[in-house]
């Protein structure tokens, strides 16, 4: 991979995760987004490093208030709320799972890799909440985890899935 | 398109104010400081010169009321969270009790600080992405970060792949909503369903979304060296950054602002 074509991967995984925080996907009450799905697709689709700096470069810009946080907010609060600890997650998931099975292959491999990004955004994001609620890490779990976990743990499928797929299509490109 | 729309929501205002005239190296570098300053301010008293001074850069900005109240629409729900949160759940001398929830001095105390403080960084933000246009914003970074060249922070490339992002946010959105229409077309529903069927929609669409976007990576970066594109070394600009007068002026003042209010915070 040359120079200028890993400068726009990172680049253009970036804008895609800021277009997954914002479709979203109406079921119950709160309506779920993308954005987790599309962190770890750029962990499973890129090398360690693409994947880190495509999720750094993400949360740049929305540290420097571009909109591409969920519901088109941005700036340098969202880095520091309470839910800040999600944001923070997203490199340092999107490294791991691009660390433990790029290159690799096995369907349930990935899956518990994925899973264990998906672990890793939870850790972080209720560490934070905790925090922020003064060290009650039970409410903090009650309010931040529980009712959200579900649905990124299909999440984590439907990633794999999608990745198994969006491979084949890049593979048999490169080959002709 | 409604999402392209959106997302042009919240950014750059184009007025002619002193404000959107000054150099972007000034702005983001005093927004720095005056950020950096707000999350060492601990007490009420010592927020109003902030708020002032907020006041007083929003005025000269020229924008109208109205694009303000918009800008810190989107941190409402945050703001809130954090003040009841911080409300209830702060232990300490009770001043206000109701069965089972009950209020404390250091509370209330605490719950003003981070609420006046993430208010006033959402401002001090808005300011400077209100008045600033993403380019000048991305040249003012890549000329910040040449400072630190010694440290071989590779200043082009980050500014490079900023401008490349932010080019191709609405591209991707306007990608994202002709395949979810092509899907359609073919029969595909969106949202509907049980459960798992309305997530399992969702990859017919993902899936060409990222395919597309590998092979946009390529053909960009097949452009670029086909251009001869080699980094930023040698590379020169159309319209370079200088320092003027008045931007020289604001740094001044910024900084005297910021040292008086770490002065005050001392004694």
């Amino acid at each position: 991979m040359t120079r200028s074509e890993r400068l726009t991967k990172v680049a253009l995984f970036a804008a895609l995760t800021a277009v997954g925080a914002q479709v979203s996907i109406p079921i119950g009450e709160v309506p779920i987004t993308l954005q987790v799905l599309f962190v770890l697709l750029s962990g499973l689709l890129l090398d360690p490093k693409s994947a880190l700096l495509s999720q750094i470069f993400y949360l740049f810009l929305g540290a420097l208030g571009f909109p591409v946080f969920a519901g088109f907010k941005g700036g340098f609060a969202h880095l520091y709320g309470p839910t800040a600890g999600y944001l923070w997650a997203f490199p340092l998931s999107a490294f791991l799972v691009s660390y433990l099975c790029f290159g690799k292959r096995g369907y349930l491999f990935k899956v518990l890799v994925a899973l264990s990004g998906v672990g890793l955004i939870y850790l972080l994001g209720w560490f934070r909440l905790g925090i922020f609620l003064n060290g009650n890490f039970f409410k903090a779990f009650q309010i931040g985890v529980l009712p959200f976990v579900g649905i990124d743990i299909v999440k984590a499928l439907v990633a794999v899935a999608v990745a198994e797929k969006v491979i084949v299509f890049v593979m048999a490109r490169q080959k002709t | 398109m409604s999402y392209m729309g959106k997302f042009s929501v919240g950014t750059f205002i184009p007025v002619d104010s002193p404000i959107h005239r000054l150099d972007p190296r000034v702005k983001i570098v005093s927004v720095l400081i005056l950020l950096v300053l707000l999350f060492l301010t601990n007490s009420i008293v010592k927020f109003i010169p902030y708020i002032f001074l907020t006041a007083f850069l929003f005025y000269l900005s020229r924008l109208p009321l109205k694009v303000l109240i918009k800008g810190i629409k989107p941190v409402l729900f945050l703001l809130s969270f954090a003040f009841v949160f911080q409300i209830f759940f702060t232990p300490g001398e009770i001043i206000f009790k109701l069965s089972f929830i009950s209020v404390t001095k250091e509370g209330l105390n605490l719950a003003t600080v981070i609420t006046l403080r993430l208010l006033l960084l959402v401002f001090l933000t808005n300011l400077l992405t209100f008045t600033t246009s993403p380019v000048a914003v991305t040249d003012g970074i890549e000329e910040l970060l040449k400072y630190f060249k010694f440290l071989r922070v590779p200043s082009h490339e980050i500014a490079m792949t900023m401008s490349i992002s932010l080019r191709f946010i609405p591209t991707l959105f306007e990608e994202a909503d002709r395949i979810m229409k092509a899907q359609m077309a073919r029969g595909a529903e969106f949202g509907t369903g049980k459960f798992l069927q309305r997530i399992r929609s969702y990859i017919p669409l993902v899936v060409p979304l990222f395919v597309g976007v590998f092979r946009k990576a390529e053909e960009l970066a097949i452009a670029m060296e086909s251009r001869c594109y080699r980094g930023g070394e040698g590379r020169t600009r159309m319209k370079s950054l200088k320092l003027r007068f008045e931007d020289y002026f604001a740094g001044i003042i910024v900084l005297a602002f910021a040292l008086l209010n770490i002065a005050w915070g001392w004694f």
